[in-house]
């Protein structure tokens, strides 16, 4: 073995102790009888032990390791996984579907492409209508559930401020899993609202999620359902980060309903701002105000309208258009 | 291989003990977070969303499994489908958060306060080109040096062939080298310019 070129990488490996038997046998060999590489083995090993004395980079906050410890010492109900639980633990699903398109195409593409336009047409139409309807009535049962919360007609079933308690009570209890945000104050400035509990609900036959929030003295609802039980539709549309948000106005009450990943949400409020600015109400921090600045209004319409189309009335391009212009 | 069947009496027992020691790696599950997300709240979700789908298959998780490299396999594949998703998208992580928690840059190591000092000022530089790496050697320097796992674990929480962990680490370590090696050399010539 020539010294000179004993690479820098299997001094690497010997000092993260990746080598073995012969390897490790040669490399031995090699350090007892070249200098120059037993220098450049402490160089690197001193500047190994550098890195590793800068740790840790961060660390989690006292809050956040009870939240975790208490989330670890909560029951699961339910054991088996689910599809996008198996995607996260690193299982590969077979697609079959594929398989038999591909066995179909060769012959019928043509009268299959016809009749599935048609069909699908049809089935867009339908399922259009019957969208709206679900989503107006979700809307509906928001606010009815909310007023009943004010009323002191729907007991928290569970009562707590931390929003980790409530995911981990909901787990099992309603057909979907469902978490709340970790964290959602700014180190540094008071907390805007906070989650006072949670409970069960019955939204159109199937289990829901109602929690309650506080912000000053008011109440804030936010209802949970599937969205196979109902999507966000209607209103006055707006855009975030990918989000689509739609707002309507019930009386005093406003409803802010949003669908993302395979869930539907319901926040009722008396908050009486317009759309884009109802969610600096709660999102104010420094933190969450380029999430604020992003926001989109795709088109203005009366709750259970079917225009989706999208008319973009502001966009933060727009805004810096604006500013380099002034 | 993480996962076997279970009939055993002692499910409960196993649950529990997996469960305590899943708390060991919060540290470092939330130290990958930062690193992935470079945002607190991003990576307390994330490491929730971790704990919370881990906790549904500790049951098939078998007593000698590699908890450790599995939990971090998960945040990973967690966080590439949010990203995948488009929900998520990185923001601009606030270095100087003054909250409790999110840096540690205490000395406990040296009583000798120049020493003290020296090897402070040589850890907040550490960190900061490590910060300042890009997020591939930004991933594979913290997997590697801060939380220890071999390479075959590197090269599975990473779905890559060891030989890519190996490449990639050594050109994220010269280029950290590199980095610092610039930082000395320009404080070095400051230094100079001052006394004179």
């Amino acid at each position: 073995m020539n010294r000179c070129e004993e690479p820098t990488s299997r001094i690497d490996s010997y000092l993260d102790g990746e080598l073995r038997g012969d390897a490790l046998e040669a490399f031995n060999r090699h350090i007892k009888e070249c200098r120059s590489c037993r220098r450049e083995l402490t160089e690197r090993r001193q500047f190994l032990e550098e890195i590793r004395a800068a740790r840790p980079l961060y660390a989690p906050s006292a809050r956040f390791r009870a939240d975790i410890a208490a989330l670890l010492a909560a029951p699961v109900a339910g054991s088996g996984t689910t599809s996008e639980q198996r995607d996260a633990i690193g299982f590969v699903t077979k697609d079959y579907v594929s398989f038999w398109l591909l066995s179909f195409r060769r012959k019928f593409i043509p009268a299959f492409v016809a009749c599935t336009l048609a069909i699908a047409g049809i089935v867009t139409l339908w399922r259009v209508s019957q969208r709206d309807a679900r989503a107006n009535a979700f809307v509906d049962l928001a606010v009815e559930t909310h007023r009943q919360q004010l009323a002191g007609h729907l007991p928290l079933e569970i009562r707590t401020n931390s929003s980790v308690e409530v995911s981990t009570w909901f787990a099992g209890k309603v057909p979907f899993r469902f978490r709340l945000p970790a964290s959602q104050e700014t180190p540094g400035q008071p907390q805007r609202y906070e989650v006072i509990g949670g409970t069960l609900i019955n939204l159109r036959g199937k289990r829901g999620a109602y929690i309650a929030y506080r912000m000053r003295a008011e109440t804030i609802s936010l209802v949970v359902t599937s969205a196979s039980t109902s999507v966000a539709s209607g209103g006055e549309v707006t855009v975030s980060k990918g989000l689509t948000f739609h707002t309507h106005r019930k009386g005093e009450l406003q409803v802010v309903t949003w669908s993302v990943h395979n869930l539907t949400y319901a926040l009722v409020s008396n908050v009486n701002v317009p759309a884009r600015q109802s969610c600096a109400v709660c999102h104010a921090s420094a933190k969450e105000r380029d999430l604020i600045r992003n926001f989109r209004i795709l088109n203005k319409q009366k709750a259970g309208g079917n225009n989706i189309g999208a008319r973009v009335l502001f966009t933060l391009r727009d805004e810096k258009h604006r500013r380099n212009k002034l | 291989m993480h996962r076997v069947g279970t009939n055993s009496k002692n499910d409960q027992t196993t649950d529990r003990s997996i469960r305590e020691r899943a708390l060991h790696h919060l540290d470092g599950l939330y130290g990958y977070a930062m690193t992935l997300t470079r945002n607190q709240a991003e990576a307390e979700d994330l490491v929730q969303e971790t704990y919370l789908r881990a906790m549904q298959a500790f049951e098939r998780l078998r007593p000698d499994s590699n908890l450790k490299s599995w939990l971090f396999t998960i945040l990973r594949n967690v966080r590439l489908n949010q990203v995948r998703g488009g929900m998520r998208k990185s923001r601009l992580v606030e270095m100087d958060d003054p909250d409790g928690g999110t840096r540690q840059f205490e000395d406990k190591s040296s009583k000798d306060p120049f020493f003290s000092y020296l090897a402070k000022v040589k850890r907040a530089d550490v960190r900061k080109a490590i910060e300042e790496l890009p997020a591939a050697y930004r991933e594979i320097i913290v997997l590697r040096e801060f939380e220890e796992l071999s390479y075959g674990e590197i090269a599975q929480v990473l779905d890559c062939p060891p030989g890519t962990v190996m490449s990639r680490l050594s050109r994220a370590r010269e280029k950290l080298k590199e980095m610092l090696q610039h930082w000395s050399s320009a404080i070095g010539e400051a230094a100079n310019e001052a006394g004179q």
